[in-house]
């Protein structure tokens, strides 16, 4: 994606336009009213891709305080407040929590910064805000140099980075166990290269000494200098010889920091602008400086990129399930054709076999299940001869019983009561009776039988001997179920009535029985 | 970032391409379904039509085998009249016939409308149910031997299936009366004739 880099340093503002992963040449513009005039024109007819600003100013103040270990916004709130406190305008300013103190409350270590010429900014944000070009962050080039360091075979604890710009800058940035702890940027004497060398040591000198005034280096260890340079310079600093017990020097040349840095081909520049320029176009990294109210167009920016990109998956996604869909209905309906044809075949040679077989008035399988439901009916067909013959056996040992009356009926219910008419049918589905088959496989035959001891001469204890002996008799066949007495010749229960007359007529002595016989189907007729 | 904030010129041309990506997808989600719901309904219909097909197919030997087994036997009680219509005349000439043979001193029927029948036992299912008629049969008998005479002479002749309900019998006399048709015995008795058939069809009496 395009973007650019301004590199704004020593009163000039250096356009770096970034495009198929390398930073093209730059556009320069001055501080002055022309130069202001054309970055507004440049603006204006220039893409609007976003943009990330780079400053290397001298007004950068660096300070390192503690605040409270806290979380969330708490922190951004005590982080707020110091900022304020700190410096006199907080426009342009950024914190970064680096650690925590060993010992104490173990409090939050955290790293302040801030731009304290806003009016610097203010010409090239003024004409950026006025084109609504989006302001991706404002970024300091010592803060962004952490990242540089990180890519450098740096091992000491405490290194100077030592970088030179376009500008005619020198950038001295200390950093403790790679993170960034102070900067100092001092303003090169004009002229050519020769010479250089030794103002560069005077400066990596000054900055020596003013470290440790601040107790930020150690006493038995030289600092180590990470000088990146052109290759007259480092040559020049190379004569000097200038390692000592307190300061340790390390020369790297542009090309081979620039691979560092992931550029590729010859550098071709003699200061590090475009390192730095290239490490923040490519990492695009977190704005540092800017107020969202400044960056506020590239919020739009980047809400514009994401409905465009949402847009495109939308389609895409529906082309992808749409695509899928008319394979599937083409699938289908070439699928639906050949079981169509296979339909027609099978049927067709049903028809033919059909037509070998007899014509019959309804489907085989009903056929079968008519005929089987036919068997079925005559394997429970009933008729009162099982119940008469058994009967008779009974009454063949006992002639001195009359019999009257025979109330008969065919149930699968045993308890079924007989003096209601008898009805095998028309019962509703999915009820048994109490006491019965619940599959209904087993057919009793129930009957209710009256009869008399004939002839009775009175003798009571006789008639109900002889009764007692007939339903005896009754229970001895095989096939009898159950036999009820239901009445006797005489009641002699204690919890019954009892009346007689012995002075007149005898009368009858009839008798009750309920008589349950099984009557099995056969289920093979 | 408050409403007012937001720059809407910035943003127009990207909702109104999102609008637009929503319109093109929707619809072509929307036909693309819609084709494949229409052609995935017609197809699972083709195969449930195949399957049926293929089925049927594979039972034609089975069912040959069937009507070679079975459809004599359904032709036998066609002919038996206990599939399709029934023999209400055959039982009546029948009953008339043992009434002269068995000299009863009496004999009546009635037979009640053929109705679906649900019997107590389980029967088996199919296009085929059962169904009945009621006979309610009084005889009046100088034996009780009778009746018995009188059912197995009716299994032997007549045409159907029949199977008695219920059964009363009573004794009038003990000894012979003054008249040769005087009954010694009576007995009503509810016959069901049974009928096999498809509910709907219209069977013939004859």
């Amino acid at each position: 994606m395009s973007r650019r880099v301004l590199f704004l340093a020593g009163g000039r503002l250096a356009v770096y336009h970034w495009s198929g992963g390398e930073l093209l040449e730059p556009l320069w513009f001055g501080a002055d009213e022309d130069g202001l005039t054309e970055f507004s024109l440049y603006l204006a007819h220039a893409p609007h891709d976003p943009v990330y600003l780079l400053v290397d100013l001298v007004e950068e103040e660096f300070r390192e305080e503690s605040i409270p270990h806290v979380v969330g916004g708490d922190r951004r709130s005590v982080i707020r407040t110091r900022l304020n406190r700190l410096f006199r305008d907080p426009t342009y300013s950024y914190a970064v929590v680096q650690g925590r103190e060993t010992d104490g409350r173990r409090d939050d270590q955290v790293l302040f910064t801030a731009l304290i010429r806003p009016d610097l900014l203010s010409p090239w944000i003024g004409q950026i805000a006025k084109h609504k070009v989006p302001l991706a962050g404002i970024y300091s080039l010592p803060i962004v140099s952490e990242t540089l360091i990180k890519r450098m075979p740096v091992e000491s604890d405490h290194a100077l980075l030592v970088t030179q710009q376009s500008t005619g800058g020198l950038r001295q940035t200390f950093f403790n166990r790679q993170r960034i702890k102070l900067s100092r940027l001092a303003m090169m004497p004009p002229g050519e290269t020769p010479g250089h060398a030794s103002y560069v040591l005077g400066e990596i000198e000054k900055i020596r000494r003013y470290l440790n005034s601040l107790r930020q280096l150690p006493h038995d260890s030289p600092l180590d200098v990470y000088v990146v340079g052109n290759r007259a310079l480092l040559a020049d600093i190379t004569r000097q010889s200038p390692d000592s017990l307190t300061t340790r020097h390390h020369l790297f040349e542009l090309d081979e920091v620039a691979e560092m840095a992931g550029m590729k081909g010859p550098y071709g520049s003699e200061y590090s602008d475009r390192i730095f320029a290239h490490i923040l176009a490519k990492k695009r990294l977190p704005n540092q400086y800017a107020p969202a109210t400044q960056t506020r167009h590239n919020t739009m920016h980047n809400a514009r990129i994401g409905l465009v990109v949402a847009s495109l998956v939308l389609v895409v996604v529906s082309l992808f399930v749409s695509a899928t869909k008319v394979i599937e209905t083409v699938m289908a309906s070439s699928e639906t054709v050949s079981a169509k044809e296979q339909t027609a075949f099978y049927d067709e040679r049903y028809e033919i076999a059909r037509k070998r077989m007899p014509k019959t008035p309804a489907e085989p399988q009903d056929i079968k299940l008519a005929v089987e439901m036919a068997q079925k009916l005559r394997a429970y067909k009933t008729t009162p001869r099982a119940m008469a013959v058994t009967l008779s056996e009974g009454f063949a040992e006992y002639p001195q019983l009359k019999l009257d009356e025979i109330k008969w009926l065919a149930s699968t219910d045993p308890e079924k009561p007989i003096d209601q008419r008898g009805r095998r049918a028309n019962v509703r589905q999915g009820t048994t009776s109490v006491g019965g088959d619940p599959n209904g496989s087993r057919l009793y035959q129930l009957a209710l039988i009256k009869g008399r001891v004939d002839p009775f001469n009175g003798d009571y204890r006789a008639a109900l001997a002889l009764v007692k002996g007939f339903v005896a008799t009754l229970l001895g066949l095989p096939e009898v179920e159950a036999v009820h007495v239901l009445e006797q010749p005489l009641d002699v229960r204690s919890d019954a009535a009892l009346s007689g007359d012995t002075t007149g007529d005898v009368g009858d002595a009839p008798f009750e029985l309920r008589v349950v016989i099984r009557d099995k189907p056969d289920e093979n007729s | 970032m408050k409403t007012a904030d937001i720059e809407w010129s910035m943003l127009r041309g990207a909702l109104i391409g999102l609008a637009i990506a929503l319109v093109v997808a929707g619809g072509l989600l929307g036909v693309s379904y819609h084709f494949w719901e229409s052609a995935d309904k017609s197809l699972k219909s083709a195969q449930r039509l195949l399957s049926t097909s293929r089925a049927k197919y594979r039972t034609v030997d089975e069912q040959e085998a069937m009507i070679n087994t079975y459809f004599p036997q359904f032709q036998a009680l066609q002919n038996q009249g206990i599939i399709g219509a029934e023999k209400r005349l055959d039982w009546v000439e029948n009953l008339r016939r043992l009434d002269e043979t068995l000299k009863l001193p009496r004999l009546t029927y009635s037979i009640d409308t053929r109705e679906a029948f649900t019997p107590e036992f389980p029967v088996p299912g199919g296009a085929y149910q059962p169904f009945s008629s009621e006979m309610n049969l009084t005889l009046g008998m100088l034996h009780g031997q009778d009746l018995f005479e009188l059912l197995g002479r009716l299994d032997e002749s007549a045409q159907g299936l029949y199977s008695v309900d219920s059964c009363n019998l009573k004794r009038r006399r003990d000894t012979p009366g003054p008249s040769a048709k005087e009954s010694h015995v009576t007995s009503n008795c509810v016959l069901r004739w049974f009928t096999i058939k498809k509910p709907g069809e219209e069977g013939t009496a004859s």
